[in-house]
């Protein structure tokens, strides 16, 4: 009854379904065949927004992304035009790479990769209409459906067993210009109909959300003479630990690409008053536009609106291409008509001729309630369906990549029939995503951020390789020279540690105690006079060391802070291994507040941990449900029922 | 699972109350109360209803209350009855043989905590009214019920959550020229002033264990004055050895008394030597470690003396803001020199007689005004155990913050993720005195005050 037989199928080919995509891959090789189905196989891999990858958590996400062995990280690092560390003035864990690409480079990259690399991937040109499943008997599974493979527009159709749906903007997408809507989730491509009818008649609830994206110009046009000139780093940091090394698939030196600055001009009062005459034809203020959008991302009518005490706002023009004249002008995301939008631009100084190559829009799209996936990123009603990226609500291409790599992962899990992976909020910031999404329907497009992670000093870009590489090796993912590297890593840190203990001052104190002081660099050891220094000595000299010193130096200096997000983890971790059945029924507790329970019916969450970070959740909510789960009989002794009633 | 089952107890105001009330909570609570009374029209949930009881028929009034709009959330009726516990006592029998369980203590306060009718420091302020045994612990009680704790958490909250906002912005920002970030200088003035906010309070707040205890009360005099025959005359028998030889009284003894506001733990100190010989150390040793821990000192002089008054402990007590009272005993019999005797008293006396029980009830009368002034004064808040941990590690984390800022402000913000570890500490601690404080509510501070995003 199929055309074509596959295992996985991938829908959706950008952030998220190349990530999939490459992760299914390469776990089931010789056992398995993977389907990548895009609308545009030139599309793959596309920057629909702005042409940058990382940013302050986000560039951790693509570092971890890369230690299981995902492919972002080698798609940037080969065609990154600037490279940024973010907050190098602070400490390290919130330190983030951040690279502007080469847009046509970069998905030309992620293409290359999947096509030289993925020998069991299959580039499948359509679009999908319709998910086809059957009964599910497993008795292990508590979802109705299980799926059977997909069928395209065209007629065709495709078997497979996993589906990992990653439409973006796609579903049901439609862009608004002024009073002009077109149907199509990016200027010149379609809308994903089917697809989204399909998914409702399974039983899907959707949501709508929505994004903006700002103008863009030509270079030529611009007078670059008044503006600021942001250069990248002297010294630029690749994202990928193999970058720079014979393993890479891409990049084998580094920087790939020349270098270019980025420019800095301002909104003005001039502006500001043409957006407020204007805003009765911006959708999102006429009523067009009922959907939420993000408020870190704000359209500069919503910030002119909402800091109207401001006088100027920041716009970054980046370039978009080495090949091309494009110019992305971030921090004017817009859906205002093209006129308003055109006299914006000229009023701004250094763009009063600028040539508008591409208008700003708003786009609205399908997103599904998370409350409708687990942690793994299946669907609870359907086995074998795995969403990620924006149709879990998401904003960003890096959020997008690490569920991306997540599905793919529990597609192939499927097939091979090997237990479900997921990652913790301990052990990446992909954890902290991820449960963040299973625990809170996002209101609005979700982002990632460094104070979203309370374990945010164990979480660095230094470390990612010590907390996920193994983990990645273990699912067949992460290459055997980075596990290798490792290895040889682990080896010199306690080497450099143990040197760093046996090194003393003059004074007594050892050399590992005077590098924990904030202020000394382990570099000022070379001209510190020690003691019992035989073994340091070498190792301060050897400059393939450096980047060892430096993360010595870093875990020293957070020890203490680490030892108390070590003892939350641990209180972390005895909420998380109290488990609740899969078929529990909440709607018996009557005594939870209605509230309480219509969350804990909506996300039937799988632990007592996450049944604790739920919306609309109180202790005493967690407590009463405790008291269920531990089949107490009565509920007699409120000494032991709620403990923390005094005296 | 439990048993929804359906409680019931007494809950009136102990002692000569006009009405008393049997409560009951439960599913089965509207039913069980109505199989009480004549019948009634049970449409009309918090409202009074008129009836007569069955058994006997007097008239009684009924309030049902419909889950969740009551006090533990569940269905709940109250039997308003005339007169004192006796018939509450007689209709609690027949409702329990109706089918409803004799709560057990605190239970009512449990149920309501279960479902969410109150946060944790109101169930506490609930729990700690039913095991109240005196007027202050009731005060505090109410105190904690009314919120006041609660509310003290939410401003600290505020606070805090408002720094690390401010430093979170900071950090996760760093490149948003929007964002004015907060100066280091100002940072750490706000931490210093939180923290000395939190001590106060910790200075200035009442242990609840302490309430627990009785108050004290300390007989203070010289040597054979009468101060143990006061302390039997009050506690209305001997429980301290009474002699005519001075100095009979070797340990502190105490002995419970009863006043107006409740019960007193009354101590009779050893009685204040001249010379202190060894002996006399340790007991001045003892009464003195009394004194510290006394709400009120009561000095007693000899009536029949004219003797010069204790000015040294007197004065001890005035300085430590003690409440004292003075008292002449021995009233009974002649004075030496009455005349001068009160002339040179420079304060209000009371008089009394141990021996001929005379101005006891006044004694008692003034020893609880004195306990009621004394507790009443300065104690805003109460702090269990558990609220004084979490403000003791809120501190510490505080501290923590407090150091890094202190030894170079302006490099101490080259580390905020470390000062941002300890607010967000300090925030979780005051957090769980309470409730819990979500992430969420830190960005949401942050997307508010500030113009975010390219």
């Amino acid at each position: 009854m199929f055309d074509t037989n596959f295992d996985v199928i991938v829908i959706g080919g950008g952030h998220a379904g190349a990530e999939a995509a490459w992760a299914a891959s390469h776990i089931l090789g010789v056992r398995g065949r993977v389907a990548l189905v895009t609308m545009d196989a030139a599309a793959i891999g596309r920057m629909s927004c702005n042409p940058a990858i990382g940013g302050l958590a986000k560039g951790q996400m693509v570092r971890e992304i890369d230690a299981l062995g995902g492919l972002m990280a080698h798609a940037i690092d080969a065609t990154g035009i600037q490279f940024r560390m973010l907050n190098k003035s602070k400490g390290p864990a919130v330190q983030s790479p951040r690279a502007q690409a080469d847009k046509y480079r970069y998905a030309a990259a992620v293409g290359k990769l999947l096509r030289d690399r993925c020998p069991n991937l299959f580039i499948v040109v359509g679009i999908v209409d319709k998910l086809v499943t059957e009964p599910c008997n497993q008795p292990d599974h508590l979802a109705q459906q299980r799926m059977t493979g997909v069928v395209l527009e065209s007629g065709q159709r495709l078997s497979g067993r996993a589906v990992v749906v990653t439409t973006g903007t796609f579903l049901r997408a439609l862009m608004h210009t002024g009073e002009a809507k077109t149907p199509g989730g990016r200027v010149g491509e379609q809308s994903a109909v089917g697809l989204s009818a399909s998914l409702k008649s399974l039983g899907f609830e959707l949501g709508r959300l929505k994004t903006g994206t700002p103008p863009r110009i030509a270079r030529a046009s611009i007078d670059f003479s008044s503006l600021e000139t942001q250069p990248g780093d002297d010294h630029p940091q690749p994202f990928s630990d193999l970058t720079a090394t014979p393993h890479s698939p891409l990049a084998l030196g580094f920087p790939v690409l020349p270098q270019v600055p980025c420019y800095i001009t301002y909104t003005n009062e001039k502006v500001h008053a043409l957006i407020r005459a204007n805003l009765h034809r911006a959708p999102m203020y006429s009523g067009q536009i009922q959907s939420r959008g993000p408020r870190y991302c704000p359209s500069i009518e919503d910030k002119v609106v909402r800091f109207a005490d401001k006088t100027q706002h920041q716009i970054f023009l980046e370039p978009e291409s080495l090949d091309t004249d494009e110019m992305y002008c971030n921090g004017i995301s817009t859906s205002l008509p093209k006129d308003v939008q055109e006299q914006i631009v000229h009023s701004i100084a250094g763009l009063e001729h600028a040539v508008i190559l591409r208008w700003g829009y708003a786009v609205e799209y399908d997103f599904s309630p998370t409350h409708q996936i687990d942690a793994t990123l299946e669907t609870r009603l359907v086995h074998g369906l795995f969403f990620a990226g924006q149709i879990n609500g998401t904003s960003g291409y890096e959020e997008a990549a690490g569920q991306g790599l997540i599905a793919g992962i529990n597609a192939a899990q499927t097939i091979a029939a090997k237990p479900a992976f997921t990652l913790m909020r301990d052990q990446a910031y992909i954890g902290v995503m991820i449960d963040d999404l299973v625990t809170k329907t996002p209101t609005e497009p979700y982002r990632m951020f460094t104070s979203r992670a309370e374990f945010r000093l164990t979480l660095r870009s230094d470390n990612v390789d010590q907390r996920l590489t193994p983990i990645g090796e273990k699912l067949g993912l992460a290459q055997s020279a980075r596990v290798a590297r490792l290895r040889h890593k682990l080896d010199a840190m306690q080497r450099v540690a143990d040197a760093l203990q046996q090194a003393t001052s003059l004074s007594g104190t050892s050399a590992f105690e005077l590098i924990r002081r904030p202020y000394i660099a382990w570099q000022s050891l070379t001209s510190t006079p020690l003691r019992h220094e035989e073994a340091l000595r070498p190792l301060l000299c050897d400059a393939s060391l450096t980047s060892i010193f430096d993360q010595v130096q870093i875990e020293a200096r957070y020890q203490g802070y680490i030892a108390r997000e070590k003892r939350s983890v641990e209180r972390m971790h005895d909420l998380e291994d109290k488990l609740i059945p899969p078929d529990f029924n909440f709607a018996n507790i009557t005594e939870l507040r209605a509230e309480a329970r219509q969350s804990l019916q909506r996300f039937r969450p799988r632990t007592i941990g996450q049944a604790s970070r739920l919306e609309g959740m109180t202790p005493s909510d967690i407590t009463i449900l405790m008291i269920y789960l531990g089949g107490r009989r009565r509920l007699a002794r409120p000494r032991t029922t709620a403990p923390e009633i005094a005296p | 699972m439990y048993e929804h089952d359906t409680i019931a107890a007494i809950s009136s105001p102990v002692g000569s109350a006009r009405r008393s009330i049997v409560r009951l909570s439960g599913p089965d609570s509207w039913r069980i109360a109505g199989s009480q009374v004549t019948p009634v029209k049970t449409s009309h949930a918090r409202r009074w209803l008129s009836t007569t009881l069955l058994h006997p028929p007097v008239s009684a009034g009924l309030i049902l209350f419909k889950s969740p709009h009551s006090f533990t959330g569940e269905d709940s009726a109250e039997l308003h009855l005339p007169g004192g516990t006796t018939l509450a006592q007689m209709v609690l029998e027949a409702v329990l043989a109706a089918g409803a369980r004799q709560a057990e203590p605190g239970e009512f306060s449990a149920r309501a905590f279960l479902h969410g009718k109150c946060d944790l420091t109101k169930a506490e302020g609930i729990a700690a009214t039913i095991g109240a045994e005196n007027e202050r612990q009731l005060r505090a009680a109410a105190a904690l019920r009314d919120g006041a704790l609660h509310r003290w958490c939410q401003t600290l909250c505020d606070q805090l959550g408002n720094m690390l906002a401010m430093v979170e912005a900071g950090i996760d920002f760093s490149d948003e020229p929007d964002v004015s970030f907060i100066s280091p200088a100002e940072l750490q003035r706000q931490v210093t002033a939180i923290t000395a906010d939190i001590a106060r309070a910790q200075t200035h707040a009442v242990q609840w264990e302490t309430l627990d205890t009785l108050p004290a009360v300390v007989l203070l005099g010289r040597p054979n004055v009468g101060k143990s025959s006061l302390l039997n005359a009050l506690a209305g028998h001997d429980r301290a050895i009474v002699s005519p030889i001075a100095g009979t009284t070797r340990d502190a003894v105490s002995t419970v008394i009863q006043t107006p506001v409740g019960q007193v733990r009354l101590v009779d100190a050893a009685g204040v030597e001249e010379s202190p010989t060894a002996l006399a150390t340790l007991m001045n040793e003892a009464r003195h470690t009394a004194m510290a821990r006394a709400d009120c000192v009561v000095v007693v002089t000899d009536g029949t003396e004219n003797q010069p008054t204790l000015d040294l402990l007197a004065n001890t007590a005035a300085v430590s803001g003690m409440a004292t009272l003075w008292v002449r005993n021995k009233c009974d019999q002649p004075a030496d020199d009455a005349g001068t005797a009160s002339a040179s008293a420079p304060h209000a006396c009371l008089h009394t007689s141990a021996l001929a029980q005379l101005g006891l009830d006044e004694l008692r009368v003034a020893i609880g005004q004195a306990i009621t002034n004394a507790s009443g004064a300065e104690a805003t808040l109460t702090l269990n155990r558990r609220h004084r941990q979490w403000l003791a590690a809120a501190t510490s984390a505080l501290h923590s913050a407090q150091q890094m800022l202190a030894a170079n402000p302006e490099s101490a913000m080259r580390y905020p993720e470390l000062i941002a570890s300890d607010l967000r500490l300090a925030l979780d601690a005051v957090g769980n005195i309470s409730g819990l404080v979500s992430p969420d509510e830190v960005l949401g501070k942050i997307f508010s005050s500030f113009c975010i995003g390219k």
